[in-house]
């Protein structure tokens, strides 16, 4: 009797949680369909022909395959000069951001060096109180970075988070071969370049990649510091003026401020080519996702775990 | 570090010395952090000044508390004010536990394939610039083409498309949407490193004792997460008065200003567009100055929760 009870309570039990299974798939199947449509959304009129994505038209493909937005792209040159930017800035932002870090996190291994909580606090500070928006542009026309490429690629240089991610791996490197590379008279500046950095390989490339992706996807210093220089927009400001120009276009209300100059190539038609310079945009991301994601689980790890 | 103190100065002279490399390895961080955060404080003056281009921030004449004054009694800094305080406690209610629920369900995926590509996929809007996102958006919610109006008009739920970017009452759920659909893949990240950590023969003798799957997410896996949901709850209450401007300002045009206006925001159009120089610091160090506190304050209480906490 007790026993049939029993097995009656397993037997529940399991039918219970196969049904939660079913759910917990049905929903994480929807959940994912519901990332994946606006991407889908935008491949289909990237590739669609302008008057294929007319009024009330649902396509789940484009009716004819076509590249011509693509085309238009590749030939305008605000486009491509703003794509060179972009792949500018995030190379050398990244190479600047990284090199800086790892210095700074270098130095602040030394539990023994002299005013290094004094150092520290200074580095952290800044992250607790920033002077703002104003203050901020105010020294970038003092400092004569306005319209100026350094203007994307230097105050971006350190970051006080990414620079303690970076020293607790230090930490965790043995200390043995730095101090027989010092015994065998090696430099400082050697030991942290040929002994420190390709022992780092890993949370170099986790904060590498997140620099990139913060690089690649910045845009308000280009709307606020570079907003007069045509040849330093970068594609992330280039698709919010399109943005700019679809709000002003078809917003009801009255008044301009904060809406730019409708630019040039937006007329021809601008719902495939504004989807194709998305996909310009969002791409690279794309690319180097699979890499990201193998790397920002592990960076988090090693900030939670040490911090 | 074993050294003990002997002579004063001349040790010290001696450590700083063999320091001297660390300390220019320091030198990039530190130039960098004076001429873009410290430098700029300097700015802040014109909080308390008539600021003249002409005549720089040194220069220009002093008002002491005129532009709080003028802050203070700005219809627009209320309803400013009041739409970030809306706009963050909303999205705190919507992400916070959708956020945990999210994690639980990954976390109950058996096949552990179909858990990486869940979230391969969910993990990915992360990466996107709001820029992209608000693209997303806008093309999805067009009134002329948009995916939204279509499916409701065939639905017969509309008889005519809205553009519903333009409608002032619908930014706020919008808004919250977006920000789910972007941000509560990624935000489950920290969660699972925590249940990671759990002891998998807790769940082992849980099941030995006759406790069903339901049960032993109720009293294993939760109180497991619950020094993490404290942390983060308490984080997320510091940044209170700071809703981040890029959501907004990519979500938000002329009509919805009305309720989509945040201070970040408002600064940025006096200052920038409208050129008040002045007032505009004023109000970004009213929300600087405040948020500080509210930091201080949440991290007072994170390390009272939890004393293992620290914010580095």
């Amino acid at each position: 009797m007790a026993r049939e009870k029993e097995n009656k309570m397993k037997m529940k039990q399991s039918v219970g949680s196969r049904v939660f299974d079913i759910c917990n798939t049905i929903f994480m199947i929807a959940f994912c369909i519901t990332i994946i449509l606006p991407f889908w959304d935008v491949v289909v009129r990237s590739f669609s022909r302008a008057q294929d994505i007319s009024y009330m038209h649902i396509n789940l493909f484009p009716k004819v395959w076509t590249l011509d937005a693509y085309k238009y792209c590749f030939q305008d040159n605000e486009i491509i000069t703003a794509f060179a930017v972009s792949v500018l800035r995030t190379i050398v932002g990244t190479v600047i951001h990284v090199i800086v870090c790892c210095m700074a996190a270098y130095s602040l291994t030394r539990t023994e060096m002299p005013f290094r909580r004094v150092i520290t606090a200074i580095l952290l500070i800044p992250m607790f109180f920033s002077a703002g928006m104003i203050p901020a542009y105010l020294n970038m026309k003092r400092l004569g970075l306005l319209n100026n490429f350094l203007v994307y690629v230097l105050p971006t240089g350190f970051s006080i988070y990414n620079t303690i991610i970076i020293r607790n791996y230090f930490f965790s490197i043995d200390k043995g071969m730095e101090e027989a590379a010092s015994i065998d008279g090696a430099s400082q500046v050697r030991i942290f370049a040929s002994i420190i950095m390709p022992l780092s390989k890993p949370v170099i490339a986790t904060v590498a990649l997140w620099q990139m992706v913060g690089q690649w996807n910045a845009w308000f210093d280009n709307m606020v510091y570079c907003r007069r220089s045509a040849n330093l927009t970068t594609l992330q400001y280039l698709l919010r003026r399109m943005l700019d120009s679809l709000t002003a276009s078809t917003s009801t209300a009255t008044g301009a401020s904060g809406v730019e100059a409708i630019g040039t190539m937006v007329d021809t038609n601008p719902d495939t080519i504004k989807a194709a310079t998305t996909i310009l945009v969002v791409l690279p991301i794309v690319i180097v996702y699979p890499f990201l994601q193998k790397y920002f689980v592990q960076g988090i790890m090693v900030g939670a775990v040490k911090g | 570090m074993g050294k003990t103190m002997t002579s004063g100065t001349g040790n010290l002279k001696k450590e700083l010395k063999k320091h001297l490399p660390f300390y220019i390895f320091l030198l990039p961080a530190i130039i960098l952090v004076i001429l873009f955060c410290y430098m700029p404080m300097e700015g802040l003056m014109i909080a308390f000044k008539d600021y003249r281009m002409a005549r720089g921030i040194e220069g220009s004449d002093w008002v002491g508390l005129k532009h709080f004054q003028a802050l203070f009694t700005d219809p627009n800094f209320y309803r400013v004010l009041g739409n970030t305080l809306k706009i963050s406690i909303f999205t705190l209610l919507t992400t916070f536990p959708i956020t945990i629920i999210f994690t639980l369900l990954v976390n109950e995926i058996l096949n552990s394939r179909f858990k990486s590509v869940v979230q391969t996929i969910t993990y990915m809007p992360h990466f996107l610039s709001w820029v992209v996102v608000g693209t997303f958006v806008y093309q999805l919610l067009s009134p002329t083409g948009g995916v939204v109006n279509a499916i409701l008009i065939r639905m017969g739920v509309l008889d005519k498309p809205i553009y519903f970017m333009a409608q002032k009452d619908m930014f706020l759920p919008i808004y919250l949407i977006t920000n789910l659909w972007k941000s509560t893949g990624y935000s489950i990240v920290i969660y699972l490193a925590t249940i990671s950590g759990i002891d998998t023969s807790m769940y082992e003798a849980a099941s030995i004792d006759g406790a069903n799957r339901f049960h032993r997410v109720l009293h294993i896996t939760l109180p497991a997460m619950f020094p993490t949901m404290c942390t983060m709850l308490i984080l997320n209450i510091g940044s209170l008065i700071s809703v981040g401007f890029d959501p907004v300002f990519n979500l938000y045009n002329d009509a919805t200003y009305q309720t989509a206006d945040v201070i970040s925001t408002y600064v940025y159009r006096k200052g920038m567009v409208e050129s008040r120089y002045d007032f505009s610091t004023a109000i970004g160090l009213f929300q600087n100055v405040v948020s500080l506190a509210l930091v201080i304050i949440a991290n007072w209480f994170a390390r009272k929760a939890n004393p293992e906490y620290k914010i580095i």
